[in-house]
């Protein structure tokens, strides 16, 4: 019985030492893990120099990069054919006709029938600009020839057209023959040539050689015409007049993108002109005006003294022809340049013989070469990167986050800059970044300058920040009093850097 | 970031109740209580006042906590009712030493047959044992629990180390003890083992670096494991471990060992001796299906930097992307897993050895019924070796009760207190054993907690010899 007893005992102790509080034991209430603390963590970095600035702005192949660096914008204008011979060298279309009354009703009958011919010559003088032409190779061209009523005036044995400075290649006259008295006749003038000791003169000349057998009954009127159609010419040889075309230029030109604005002091602007003149005459370029406008900015004149002459002599190749410094403001994007200009061949009269093929022409090229060096003031410059970060689940229980930002710049620009947090959905701003902008320092020695950036969101802020869609980064730019000079190598590293504090509860996943 | 309840519900078992076990190599006042058969697991020399014993399956049932540092209290924080209501990362953190652990150890016994021979015992058991130990520091609960920002500079990393040894395996032993004189008993087992189950980490070792003034993360990180499953494991191609087809008896005996116990009892006179004991001195042969799990940083692009992770930001464009893009972002974070991904392939046979138990213990009898022990054991994990320091009382009282008292140190514990109580009823030796009696009320907020209950079977009840007054059975 004691036994029992005892082992009564023991299994009263056993069960007491395993029973215990089993809400202490509970972990069915458990509903996520308290955190407290701090997460150090680099975020992005990123470092630009002048050169991949240009090509993010996708201007970089307006520009010339030198292998130290320097660069500058190059503005190229080409007027390629500012005067053009092939337009040049033609006869002006040409069309004629004659009429002759002639009366044979008085010729006896016992002088009948008579075999004869009867001769008519006529004159074209030909009309062209400004060209005084003794010798063409014609590449083009038609002639028409068009008789009517011969045949009511005899029988017709043979009608021929012959124009005398007209030639074959053969050196032969071009003519025409008809075996009637009516009839219209057409020939090709290609691969003849026009040669003539008189300027734009031909001869035509008109045989008729008919057999009359009786006496026409009354007078009959002879008719004849001609026509010279689009006779274009290969090479000619002769005089060429004093002859001018004008030009006008209006074109618009970018330093930089759309999204920079401002005012740009430009010193050192250089502009050259190269012309390449095959009519071996001289030529001669007269500027009457060449205006430079933009935002923000009153219109200057590119030269300071106006109308500006420019002789073109004659060359095969391109010769440089006019080299100028200029001086100027220019803004960042959108600078319109207005001229008007007029091309001059044979500006003096000169009366010499010269050969013109139809492949000269007069071409220009302005090269205008703007060194980026200069002073800013207020340069605006605004982008927009695209960030979901409401599609971004980040945990309620961060506190706050520190991104501490720092700078290494080489650019002679100081960067003020302010970052908006955009909801394009609601187009509402959600939060600026910054209590107030970011200085970013230039470097106007060459020296790398550091700046360091902290960027403090609160809980309350996060919320709103990551509510975003885009961000939208303001900088204002400035030289100071600075004339900089803007070098490929120059660079702007940056990275960011971010401190998360958290405290709170991590729930759990419910199954 | 978001845990899985079920996840922390397991990770917590891992660490803490996984390791409740029933514990034969751990210290337990089974050891030093003389009625009770079992003595003689951690003494093969030991004199059974039996003629014959016998048990099956409930021979010897218990449970066992053993975890230096981790406390459930520690844990959570608990609303007013005193439940537990969320889990506090820093407590936990805070109350963890740079090195942990969490012992595992089982030992079912399925069957015992104790019979003397002669001047001696012979003994057979079966058992089915196993046993695991983790062995862990803070690095991780800190880094959790205050962010990176306590791990700043090349010479303070975020460092998670651990390291995971495990092994389940059936024990087959026949044993002998005899007394040599009247000085001295000898006893040893002779067991042949099939391993069932083991996994072995060489090195699971990560270090997160924080650069001072850049934030830049630096990741190193080196995983190599052994293991041997009884079915062939694969990762699938959800990246999870799966395994193929149902487990065969034949699975169960693949992978012999062999190992051994010995012991010597030297009584100087009738009051002083001493012990001294080897047990689980041994090998075992994984030849089944052995795999090794190698991890360490791939090379899978931009963030690779001579065998590290070196994560120092990305390009301003990149942010923007993964910002903007969903796919961009969703293809970024699955290229980073790339960078840790493991490797599983199968490997050589290999061998593993056991935990091996050394065991020194000096007694002094005051009176036959009274004694008081000193034992010093140690045990060999994996490379490290766990000492335990215990001093014991054991009465003996009405011939049939046992009452044994033990206070045991071990590193970063120091609270164990135990209280063993034996009876023989009938035939039936009746035995409830604690390591430790306060765990008994707080079992998951003490270092080490054993609870062990059985029932043995004395075959021969006139076999049975009760301790004479020289303190040792009269029979002897």
């Amino acid at each position: 019985m004691r036994r029992i007893r005892l082992l009564f005992v023991v299994v009263c102790l056993a069960l007491l030492a395993m029973s215990c509080n089993k809400k202490h034991y509970n972990l069915g209430n458990v509903s996520g893990a308290n955190m407290e603390g701090e997460v150090l963590l680099p975020l992005a970095s990123g470092s630009y120099t002048v050169e991949d600035l240009m090509k993010r702005f996708q201007i970089d192949s307006l520009i010339a990069f030198q292998p130290s660096g320097e660069m500058s914008y190059n503005y190229q204008y080409e007027h390629l054919k500012a005067l053009d011979a092939d337009k040049m060298l033609h006869f002006d279309d040409y069309e004629t006709s004659y009429t002759w009354n002639l009366d044979l009703s008085w010729i006896p009958q016992w002088l009948l029938p008579i075999d004869t011919v009867f001769h008519y010559n006529e004159t074209i003088h030909l009309e062209t600009e400004h060209l005084n032409v003794l010798y063409a190779s014609l590449k083009r061209g038609n002639i028409t020839g068009v008789v009517s009523n011969f045949d009511q005036l005899a029988q017709i044995n043979h009608l021929t057209i012959r124009f005398l400075e007209l030639k074959d290649a053969n050196g032969q006259p071009l003519e025409f023959g008809l075996s009637q008295g009516s009839g219209t006749m057409e020939m090709g003038v290609e691969n003849c040539f026009y040669e003539s000791n008189e300027a734009n003169v031909i001869h035509v000349e008109l045989d008729v050689d008919f057999t009359m057998t009786e006496p026409p009954a009354h007078a009959v009127d002879l008719y004849f015409e001609v026509s010279l159609k689009d006779m274009a010419i290969q090479e000619m040889r002769g005089t060429v007049d004093n002859y001018a075309s004008e030009s006008r230029i209006d074109t618009t030109f970018s330093l930089f993108p759309d999204n920079i604005s401002g005012l740009l002091e430009i010193n050192g602007a250089n502009m050259r002109v190269k012309e390449r003149n095959g009519f071996a005459l001289p030529a001669r370029l007269v500027v009457d005006t060449a205006l430079v406008s933009g935002e923000g900015m009153t219109p200057f004149s590119i030269f300071n003294t106006m109308p500006l002459s420019i002789d073109l002599p004659f060359s095969n190749g391109y010769v440089e022809v006019f080299d100028q410094n200029l001086t100027g403001w220019l803004t960042p994007s959108d600078n319109m340049v207005t001229a008007t200009s007029s091309f001059i061949v044979n500006p003096d009269g000169v009366n010499d013989i010269v050969t013109v093929y139809d492949t000269c022409s007069l071409d220009v090229k302005v090269d205008v070469e703007i060194p980026l060096a200069f002073q800013a003031d207020e340069i605006r410059y605004v982008d927009t990167v695209e960030m979901k970060l409401s599609e971004i689940e980040y945990p309620e229980w961060v506190k706050s986050l520190t991104l501490e930002l720092t700078f290494v710049s080489t650019m002679p620009f100081n960067f003020n800059g302010q970052f908006y947090m955009y909801d394009s959905q609601t187009q509402t701003v959600n939060d600026e970044l910054l209590d107030e902008p970011v200085a970013i320092a230039a470097s106007f020695d060459g020296k790398p300058v550091t700046t360091t950036v902290r960027i403090v969101i609160t809980e309350e802020r996060l919320n709103e920040v990551m509510q975003s869609d885009s961000i939208i980064m303001e900088y204002i730019v400035d030289t100071e009093s600075h004339d900089i000079i803007l070098n490929a190598k120059q660079s702007l590293q940056f990275n960011v850097k971010a401190r998360v504090e958290y405290d709170g509860v991590v729930e759990f996943e419910n199954e | 970031m978001i845990m899985n309840r079920i996840s922390l519900f397991f990770a917590f078992l891992m660490l803490t109740l996984s390791s409740a076990v029933v514990c034969a190599q751990e210290v337990s006042p089974v050891d030093f209580m003389r009625l009770n058969p079992y003595q003689l697991k951690s003494n093969p020399a030991a004199d059974l006042p039996y003629e014959s014993v016998m048990s099956m399956v409930i021979g010897n049932i218990g449970l066992n906590v053993q975890t230096t540092t981790l406390r459930y209290d520690n844990i959570f924080d608990f609303d007013a009712s005193g439940r537990p209501a969320t889990v506090n990362l820093k407590k936990l953190a805070n109350s963890l030493h740079d090195n942990n652990f969490v012992g595992i150890d089982v030992n079912e016994n399925f069957f015992s047959l104790y019979r003397r021979v002669g001047e001696g015992m012979f003994t057979y058991d079966h058992n089915v044992k196993a046993h695991g130990a983790l062995k862990y520091n803070d690095g991780l609960f800190q880094l959790l629990a205050n962010g990176n920002a306590a791990f700043v500079g090349d010479n303070n990393p975020a460092h998670v180390d651990m390291n995971l040894d495990a092994t389940v395996y059936h024990e087959f032993s026949v044993g002998y003890q005899r007394k040599v004189n009247d000085n001295l008993s000898v006893g040893g087992r002779a067991k042949l083992l099939f391993g069932f189950a083991n996994v072995t980490t060489d090195v699971c070792d990560a270090k997160l670096f924080t650069d001072a003034d850049t934030y830049a993360l630096s990741i190193e990180e080196n995983v190599g494991a052994r293991m041997s499953l009884p079915n062939m494991v694969f990762i699938n191609n959800k990246g999870m471990l799966d395994a193929k087809g149902p487990l065969s008896v034949g699975d169960f005996f693949h992978n012999p060992g062999f190992g051994v116990d010995f012991g010597a009892e030297y009584h100087f006179n009738d009051q002083l001796g001493v012990v001294a004991a080897v047990n689980d001195l041994g090998f075992i042969h994984w030849g089944g299906n052995d795999f090794k799990l190698d991890g360490d940083i791939h090379d899978a692009g931009q963030f690779y930097d001579n065998g590290s992770f070196l994560y120092e930001g990305i390009h301003v464009d990149q942010l923007q992307h993964i910002f903007s893009d969903k796919d961009y972002r969703e293809k970024f974070f699955d290229t980073i897993q790339q960078y840790f991904q493991v490797q599983l392939n199968s490997m050589e046979n290999y061998t593993t050895m056991l935990n091996t138990n050394l065991l020194l213990r000096g007694y002094y009898d005051f009176t036959p019924q009274n004694r008081v022990v000193a034992q010093a054991q140690g045990r060999f994990i994996g490379n490290g070796f766990r000492p335990a320091f215990t001093v014991a009382y054991c009465g003996t009282f009405f011939d049939n009760l046992n009452v044994c008292a033990t206070y045991t140190a071990m590193p970063h514990s120091y609270d164990n207190i135990g209280l063993g109580l034996s009876a023989m009823i009938e035939t039936c030796n009746i035995y409830l054993t604690t390591n430790n009696l306060v765990g008994l009320f707080k079992p998951l907020n003490t270092s080490a907690f054993n609870a062990q209950v059985g029932v043995v079977f004395n075959l021969f009840k006139e076999g049975r010899h009760t301790i004479d007054e020289s303190g040792r059975p009269g029979y002897l």
